[in-house]
């Protein structure tokens, strides 16, 4: 036998051990059981919440129910999710009939305190609910919370900015679109839609003249928002300045008024393969017939991107019929400008 | 020379209790990263799930199927991606040299012509024989190729892709609606997001109609329950407690989303591992962190992917040898990362636990199997040294099953009657007596045939088939 202290030592480690682990494994079953229990509990709660309150709320779409309770302290974060979640679902004349039945049942107060002091979930709960209401005594707390480093919280209050004052939101939004690289491209198009192009128009065309060269093409993206003359007027400034190639292929991108063709002509041979494949899709944007041979061109370019892009171009050209496109297809030497068109026919059915 | 046993029994001791501390310090730590990781998730979720703030904007994505010999369910596969809730998608499937009539289902049920191969060939892989268009569903593709193995028909499947994310999804993979929204959401929320997986879950026992779930249960077949618990283990607490430190050495080939041009530039998926998925993802850490540039590779706990589970002990075997020779050539490719300069949490914590625990794991507990029987046998360790020894082997791998109940229970409740948890609870301490250690020797075993440098192919699956 092993007579060795340490041995010794070791068992009663490994048996005092295993009792622990055993103790904590039941402690958790415990808790899981506590949880199980306390979930049940708050699910009848919130079944008895919305038996109470859903009729309601569904009445108050078409007729303020003449009675209208407030709801209880507990019941207060449910109501104002079942708030935002209506809103979600209804349009113009319900909206302000769900805001007046809200308003009357005592939400703005518990909205404010939840945007100051509640817990995330309720923070952003009121964040929402807030810009539904178009609480304009909101907008300086909302805009504090849009600065805020946490992503969600400031996505949600910049989107409840838009719905309580899109103009001024715009203003205080749009240097945060270019600045903020955690907010996603397509909410920031969302809250720019929703503000709506007389709101954006104005605070977009200042932002990206001024801003500096490095923030230009994150703010070009957005300018179809802006509407055609801004975004025209936008498009020819940069492209007469820029010296970066992202911001010459962002306004190239943009870019939609047929004047700019000779300009555009010219970036076909830009030594950057992405400038010239947004050469040739802004040609398929604005061009005519005579810029069709600089077109057939760029099948032949070295970078299968531009080749693929002037064989899709051409294909979707309005004014190149089909027999056209065939003949192009047959005048081709190149494998590779062949390949294109047949793969561009292959999508688009020519 | 004689073996002096009562110096080497109580060495051998301390190191097995030594090793044994170490590696549940770590899983521990692990559960307690996993744990805040659930608590915040649910938090933002309790918030975001009264409005989706990023809906309407998700970027088209590229699902590339890749299949062999799947003629009897690949149809029903397309048939049911089709109906996923997302805003804009292609299907291609990629018929790897099948020797059964997978091609020509599909060309049967997709109304498929054929279209020019003109797609740039950015990855090697075994020819092409022929591209496919369906006449009816302008969003699928289909190619047809020479066999390459599952790794190849995924680089055959990047190559045709046109839009700039693309889903890799097992033909046999069990989707929600939602599956393709979800797993979208990393790339929305942070643009360095270069790859995105989500929970795996076993289907055995659910109800699935159309190609998709709709109620969870338990299976029957103890063997599937045992996986049940693991599969949970895994992915809660894992999966997450890694991705929190952005140090994720996996995504499940099952269901992962990808930018094409960073798997494009790290040269695509590896045709030489039969753990391509794994081998490819340690390998973004790799390449990422030696060009210093800023990534993320997420993981989101929901449970979005519902795979079938081995019901017999041949399958299950096969898969979990397949499993640790993955395991094995992902680390093995990629040692360069293993305490680099720039490793990161990636480098320095993930790597070496999965080096040390989870592939020396298994022969290190076979060893203290071994050595607990010779000992005993022998008469040098007394049977309240082997019983105390595997009361804390079992309350620890107890503990660390059950917690990840916990998770659940805190979590997403899939399963929702009382009696499912208690019986998992019972599986949880069961999986400890005679599974565990099967588990731990075809690991060993799948070790050894890394080591010996066996060749691997398409891993075969005996399915039991799913109702719907």
């Amino acid at each position: 036998m092993a007579p060795d202290g340490y041995s010794d030592l070791a068992v009663r480690a490994a048996a005092w051990t295993g009792a622990g682990l055993f103790a904590l494994t039941l402690l958790m079953m415990a808790a899981i059981l506590a949880i199980r229990l306390r979930f049940l509990g708050r699910e009848r709660r919130r079944q008895r919440f919305l038996s109470l309150w859903r009729p309601l709320f569904t009445e108050a779409l078409y007729q303020l129910p003449a009675n209208i309770p407030s709801p209880r302290g507990g019941d207060r974060f449910l109501f104002l999710l079942l708030f935002n979640h209506f809103h979600s679902l209804v349009k113009g004349g319900e909206k302000e009939q769900l805001n007046t039945f809200a308003t009357a049942a005592g939400l703005l107060p518990f909205a404010l305190a939840a945007l100051q002091k509640g817990s995330f979930p309720q923070k952003i709960a009121a964040t929402h609910a807030l810009g539904y209401l178009r609480e304009a005594s909101a907008f300086d707390a909302l805009e504090e919370l849009a600065r805020s480093e946490n992503t969600a919280i400031a996505l949600a209050a910049a989107a409840a900015m838009t719905h309580v004052d899109p103009a001024r939101a715009m203003r205080a939004l749009i240097p945060l679109f270019a600045a903020r690289a955690d907010w996603p491209v397509s909410a920031c198009e969302l809250m720019l839609r929703d503000a709506g192009q007389a709101a954006v128009s104005g605070p977009l065309k200042d932002a990206v003249m001024e801003a500096d060269e490095a923030a230009v093409p994150a703010l070009l993206r957005f300018l179809h928002t802006a509407g055609g003359e801004t975004a025209g007027e936008c498009v020819r400034f940069w492209l007469a300045r820029a010296r970066s190639d992202e911001t010459l292929s962002a306004a190239l991108q943009m870019l939609t008024d047929p004047r700019l063709r000779p300009s555009v002509r010219e970036r076909l041979d830009h030594p950057v393969w992405h400038v010239r494949m947004q050469a040739v899709k802004a040609l398929g944007r604005i061009g005519d017939r005579e810029d069709v041979p600089d077109i057939v061109r760029a099948l032949a370019d070295r970078e299968w991107w531009v080749r693929y892009r002037a064989a899709r171009t051409l294909a979707e050209l309005p004014f190149v019929s089909h027999n056209e496109f065939r003949a192009i297809r047959e005048a081709q030497t190149d494998r590779y400008a062949r390949e294109a068109l047949d793969l561009a026919a292959a999508e688009t059915g020519r | 020379m004689s073996v002096n046993w009562y110096a080497v029994i109580p060495a051998a001791q301390w190191f097995f209790l030594l090793y044994f501390i170490l590696i549940n310090t770590g899983y521990m730590a692990l559960n307690l990263i996993a744990l805040g990781g659930i608590y915040r998730y649910m938090r933002r979720e309790a918030a975001s799930g009264i409005e989706e703030p990023f809906s309407r904007f998700e970027p088209p994505v590229s699902i590339i199927v890749p299949a062999y010999n799947e003629a009897a369910s690949i149809a029903a596969s397309v048939r049911s991606l089709l109906q996923l809730n997302y805003p804009e998608f292609e299907i291609i499937a990629v018929n790897d040299g099948s020797t059964d009539h997978t091609l020509e289902t599909l060309k049967k049920e997709f109304s498929l012509a054929p279209i020019p191969d003109a797609a740039r060939r950015r990855l090697a892989t075994r020819p092409v024989r022929g591209v496919y268009h369906s006449t009816t569903h302008q969003e699928i593709v289909v190619i047809d190729k020479e066999n390459g193995g599952k790794a190849d028909a995924l680089n055959a499947g990047i190559n045709a892709s046109r839009y700039p994310l693309f889903c890799g999804v097992d033909a046999d993979s069990i989707l929600q609606r939602d599956s393709l929204i979800k797993v979208v959401r990393p790339f929305l929320e942070d643009p360095c997001t270069i790859a995105s997986g989500g929970s795996v879950r076993t289907v055995n026992g659910c109800e699935v109609s159309g190609g998709f779930l709709v109620k969870s249960g338990l299976p029957t077949s103890p063997l599937a329950l045992f996986q049940v618990v693991e599969y949970l283990r895994a992915f809660l607490i894992g999966r997450l407690g890694w991705s929190r430190i952005n140090a994720l050495l996996v995504i499940s080939g099952a269901f992962g989303l990808f930018k094409k041009e960073a798997v494009i530039e790290a040269g695509g998926y590896n045709p030489a591992t039969v753990g391509e998925d794994m081998e490819l993802v340690v390998r973004l850490h790799r390449l990422m962190r030696e060009k210093g540039k800023r990534y993320r590779i997420a993981f989101l706990p929901d449970p979005i992917c519902w795979t079938e589970a081995p019901e017999d002990v041949a399958t299950l075997r096969n898969q979990r040898i397949r499993w640790s020779r993955g395991l094995a050539e992902s680390l093995m490719m990629n040692r360069g990362l293993l305490f680099s300069r720039r490793g990161g949490a990636a480098g320095w914590i993930a790597f070496p636990f999965m080096l040390a625990f989870e592939l020396l794991g298994a022969p290190v507990e076979v060893a203290g199997y071994v050595f607990m029987g010779i000992g005993y046998g022998l008469g040098v360790i007394s049977a309240q040294a082997f019983f105390a020894f595997l009361f804390m082997a079992v309350g620890l791998g107890a503990l660390l099953s059950v917690n990840s109940l916990l998770v659940e229970e805190m979590s997403f409740k899939i399963y929702r009657k009382p009696s499912n948890i208690a019986l998992m609870f019972v599986f949880c301490v069961a999986e400890n007596f005679g599974y565990r250690q099967l588990n731990a020797w075809w690991r060993v075993v799948g070790f050894w045939r890394f080591l010996a440098g066996a060749r691997g192919g398409w891993g075969g699956m005996k399915r039991k088939g799913l109702p719907g």
